[in-house]
């Protein structure tokens, strides 16, 4: 932003303050703001990352009289220096909601457990009693399988190693999965299909050496503004630095970009392929970065969507060659693409020579988007696709960046590995090294881990409503909210056989199917360690207690875990960690006797140690405001597979995609096709719907929406629409409609002209409201390699009512 | 209030038409019942189950004043951004433009109240920060109504 720009904000501001007929002078008084916060002497102020979106900011938190009273941007932090979002700011609220839960609670008729009655207080041993009772008939009935536990990108890193440990060492059973597979699984496929390993290469720091930034289906100005924010900076420090937000909706990531483009649902694919072809027709690639450090590859077409129960797939890749795979994307000329995508032969040669020009950083940002997608993990493998061809990777201000949408999705749920096919750092059950590591690391007999994967997120529902899963434990999730095509698995929650055990702080859409209702403790009133998405592992420790009998997960976990005998899972030397004087130990630590957090994370430790995935020792973290691993000699890394930034690249390489060693250490292109989403627009159900988020809301918004000026701000999930079509339907905003598709219908307010606007033939709705259960109507479709679903596309009708 | 489970979940869950505004003020009344004994209860009291389902969605109505003619807002609390009284459906932040920097740089003075003046800490120089440029990240209008559970912090 120039000077010149900003005395014409000021000019315009002044004309438009006259024009409403007001007084003009300057007010001296009202400079106060963080000042404030600072001057409050009598808190106490302690570090913290922020509870919400998968950024990693670091908030300093304000305690006074044992409650949390303020929050501030942390200036220590190199990545939110010193700013938050609104949702940040509203940290001190989201303990607070006047309805938090404050003790266990069993569905009762007549003073007994009842599928069919109401829920009432009981006892911890109680609740917990019932529990294992129900979790060993059904282990006794139909095998470990039965017994599933579905956690959370929000578990704290010892929470989901804990809850992994116990179920795969302990229980026996693969049954654990994550709502984290809905967000991010197709990141992760992506990954290690081209890399070989999981997580970005960058980190935030690339943002502020780019020269383009390609938004592909990300509205960050709104579901990541503090990195937006770092993207603005950029912007206004580089007038010729760009940003292009490519889009199937109009939204304001797109003010402040220099193009905005827009494309239609799942054509995406042709686009990436589209670009890849003009790179290289018009030799705007890089053949020696090819030449040294990348393979081709092709794998299975027409793969399918996993819209059967027990629909199985597996990729069977060939390897192939560069004129393969010219010949292959051939194909995509921009004709061909843009009668896909209805995106331009402009705007497709802008995207290519924004690629394609050697002098010009780029980063490509992504999440949701392209994750949630029956194809995720191609999309996924297009773009690095387009880094890797033009070399553009791996170096500062160049990097594909896949982003997050939970605290600690990476840390905990990618890191420690709790799927049903995974293992810390990278591993997998059906590997026989890799379970044989495991149970050593565990001090477990060879062959406890069951080597089978049993059921990934969507199945273990549809598995719950075949019977074959007949407990089913939610932690820090909401999955009777969040599930796709959800009438069928709120049904499976509900039939007599099934017991659905949830773990959370607030009354929500899952309490209502659970059985039993467990009260967390959560944030700040347990010491934690949360992941982000630049590989950073930040700690924090308890500052406040937990409300009522409230406990924490990890405490629930180790409870139910010696309730099933499985206790010495977590029989650590107390010795060797003890509880510092002076520390607020959590409630599991408290009971243990000993810093169990500590030993949790030590042991951890040792499974990334000499793998590309070394953590500092625990005490560090406590001293820092994080580390991004690997974390070697006491150095963190910036930038992987790069000599001179990654300590695992040996001097004189270059680059070396190591996750990739027994290939040579090349990354993977792979040619992957355009093929059509499972469900399009037709006579019957005539426009796509896309559900998201919105700024002030997190997730099924039973945090923010008890928030007073979160609430306020966003009220209510409204179904945006784009003018021409709300004409033709003689829709305006406030219009009363449905939206409804083959599975479910969902009533709500229309706006048109609001915030944002879909393309023509789109709905859009977030899923954040308790009173707008979108995803009665979304579609339960999914990536066959991913195994995540698709809440981006569906079909459905629009009626006023 | 807590009902039996049907199948399907509440009865009032939505897409499910029977509920709206009868319900709503339902809701609200059980609500302003049940506010007393939310966070209380012993063993053998039923559950009373709150939540933020109230059974019919509604429509997002912000402030039409004009800056300058909607007084100011209370902070959440000391220190916390302030939030927009006003109408903001009109303005922009776009890389050629930032239509609230106009008014708040300075902190003018519109008929009674001052724009908030936007503090030394937000600049970089003379420059408005670039990591703080797109206002709304923080500072967000307030609609009508009030969330059907309030906070038991708030003064």
């Amino acid at each position: 932003m120039s000077e010149y720009t900003r005395r014409e904000f000021l000019k315009r501001g002044a004309v438009f303050v006259s024009v409403l007929g007001g007084t003009i002078y300057l007010n001296p008084y009202l400079d106060h703001v963080e000042a404030l916060a600072e001057n409050l002497d009598d808190l106490t102020w302690d570090k913290a990352p922020c509870r919400f979106c998968g950024t990693g900011c670091s908030v300093m938190v304000g305690v006074k009289d044992g409650k949390i009273v303020a929050v501030k941007g942390d200036t220590e932090s190199s990545v939110n220096k010193g700013t938050l979002c609104v949702k940040g700011y509203s940290l001190p609220f989201i303990q607070y909601g006047r309805d938090r839960l404050t003790n266990p609670l069993i569905r009762k008729k007549n003073g007994r457990y009842d599928k069919q009655g109401e829920l009432t207080e009981a006892s911890w041993d109680e609740a917990m009693g019932l529990i294992v009772e129900k979790a060993k008939k059904a282990i006794e009935d139909k095998g470990p399988q039965a017994m599933a536990m579905y956690g959370s990108g929000q578990w704290t890193i010892w929470e989901g190693y804990a809850a992994s440990k116990l179920w795969k060492g302990g229980l026996r059973s693969n049954s654990i999965e994550v709502n984290a597979r809905h967000c991010m699984a197709s990141a992760v496929t992506g990954f290690m299909t081209t890399f070989g390993a999981d997580e970005p290469m960058g980190t935030y720091e690339d943002f502020l050496q780019a020269d383009v930034f390609v938004l592909w289906g990300a509205n960050m100005a709104e579901m990541h503004p503090i990195l937006f924010s770092k993207i603005t900076s950029r912007l206004e420090a580089d007038q010729d630095a760009r940003l292009i937000n490519l889009t199937t909706i109009s939204n304001r990531s797109s003010d402040m970009a220099s193009r905005e483009i827009i494309f239609k649902p799942q054509s995406d694919l042709a686009i990436a392929n589209g670009i890849a072809n003009i790179l290289i027709q018009e030799g705007w690639i890089n053949p020696d970065f090819i030449g040294k450090h990348l393979a081709f590859k092709r794998g299975k077409e027409n793969i399918g969507y996993g819209l059967e129960d027990k629909f199985a797939f597996e990729d069977e890749p060939q390897a192939a060659d560069f004129a393969a795979y010219k010949q292959f994307v051939s194909a995509y000329t921009p004709e061909y693409v843009e009668k896909l995508s209805g995106v331009s032969r402009e705007d497709l040669y802008l995207l290519a020579r924004l690629y394609g020009d050697p002098l010009l950083k780029v980063v490509s940002l992504w999440t949701m988007g392209m994750n949630q997608h029956t194809r995720g993990t191609w999309i996924n493998n297009l773009v690095y696709n387009l880094h890797l061809l033009t070399g553009k990777i791996s170096e500062p201000g160049n990097q594909p960046y896949s982003l997050t949408g939970q605290p600690s999705a990476c840390g905990t749920t990618r890191e420690v590995g709790t799927f049903t096919h995974r293992l810390p750092a990278d591993m997998t059950v059906t590997n026989a090294g890799h379970r044989a590591k495991t149970e050593k690391i565990w001090g477990l007999p060879e062959g406890t881990i069951p080597a089978q994967p049993t059921f990934h997120a969507i199945e273990m529902m549809k598995a719950l409503d075949r019977g074959e899963v007949n407990v089913f434990w939610s932690m820090t999730a909401n999955p009777f909210q969040g599930y796709p095509n959800l009438n069928r698995y709120r049904n499976a929650g509900l039939k007599e056989e099934n017991f659905i055990i949830v773990s959370d702080v607030y009354p929500t859409r899952s309490t209502e199917v659970a059985d039993v209702v467990l009260p967390s403790a959560m944030w700040v009133e347990k010491e934690g360690a949360f992941g982000n998405a630049e590989r950073r592992t930040q700690f924090w420790k308890r500052m406040t207690d937990a409300p009522g009998e409230s406990r924490s997960d990890l405490w629930q976990l180790i409870d139910f875990a010696k309730r099933m005998d499985l206790g010495s899972l977590f029989d650590y030397d107390a010795d060797r960690f003890p509880i510092p004087a002076g520390h607020k130990s959590s409630d599991a630590a408290q009971d243990a006797g000993f810093y169990l957090e500590k030993a949790l994370f030590e042991e951890y430790r040792q499974f990334g140690l000499g793998t590309h995935h070394d953590l500092a020792p625990f005490d560090v973290y406590h001293q820092t405001r994080g580390l991004r691993w690997p974390v070697v000699d006491g150095k963190e890394t910036l930038i992987r597979y790069r000599e001179g930034y990654d300590p695992y690249v040996e001097k004189g390489k270059g680059w070396d995609f190591y996750g990739n060693e027994k290939a040579g250490g090349k990354a993977v292109v792979w040619m992957r096709p355009y093929e059509p989403p499972p469900e399009q627009p037709d006579g019957q159900y005539p426009f796509w719907l896309c559900t998201g988020r919105v700024l002030e809301h997190w997730h099924s918004g039973t945090m923010t929406r008890r928030v007073k000026s979160l609430y306020k701000a966003y009220p209510h999930a409204t179904a945006s629409l784009h003018p021409d079509d709300a004409g033709r339907l003689g829709i305006k905003s406030g219009s009363r409609i449905k939206v409804s598709s083959r599975r479910g219908e969902s009533v709500m307010f229309a706006e048109v002209g609001g915030r944002v606007t879909p393309q023509a033939g789109m709905v859009y709705v977030p899923w954040f409201d308790e009173d707008v259960m979108i995803n009665n109507v979304t579609l339960d479709a999914y990536d066959p390699i991913s195994k995540q679903a698709d809440f981006k596309k569906c079909a459905v009708k629009i009626e006023v009512i | 209030m807590m009902a039996p489970r049907s199948e399907g979940g509440r009865k009032n869950s939505l897409g499910d038409n029977r509920v709206l505004v009868i319900a709503a003020a339902l809701a609200v009344l059980a609500l302003i019942l049940a506010l007393p004994t939310a966070c209380g209860g012993s063993a053998d009291t039923t559950f009373r189950e709150q939540g933020l389902a109230t059974g019919a969605p509604g429509m997002n109505l912000y402030s039409d004043k004009e800056p300058g003619q909607a007084g100011i807002l209370p902070r959440p609390y000391e220190g916390a951004p302030p939030l927009v009284p006003h109408d903001v459906s009109k303005m922009k932040v776009t890389r050629e433009k930032n239509d609230c920097v106009g008014c708040h740089q300075e902190g003018i003075k519109v008929s009674q109240d001052a724009a908030t003046k936007i503090p030394a800490s937000h600049y970089q120089g003379t420059e408005l920060a670039g990591i703080r440029y797109n206002c709304r990240e923080c500072h967000v209008p307030q609609a009508e109504g009030e969330p059907p559970v309030q906070q038991m912090n708030t003064t």
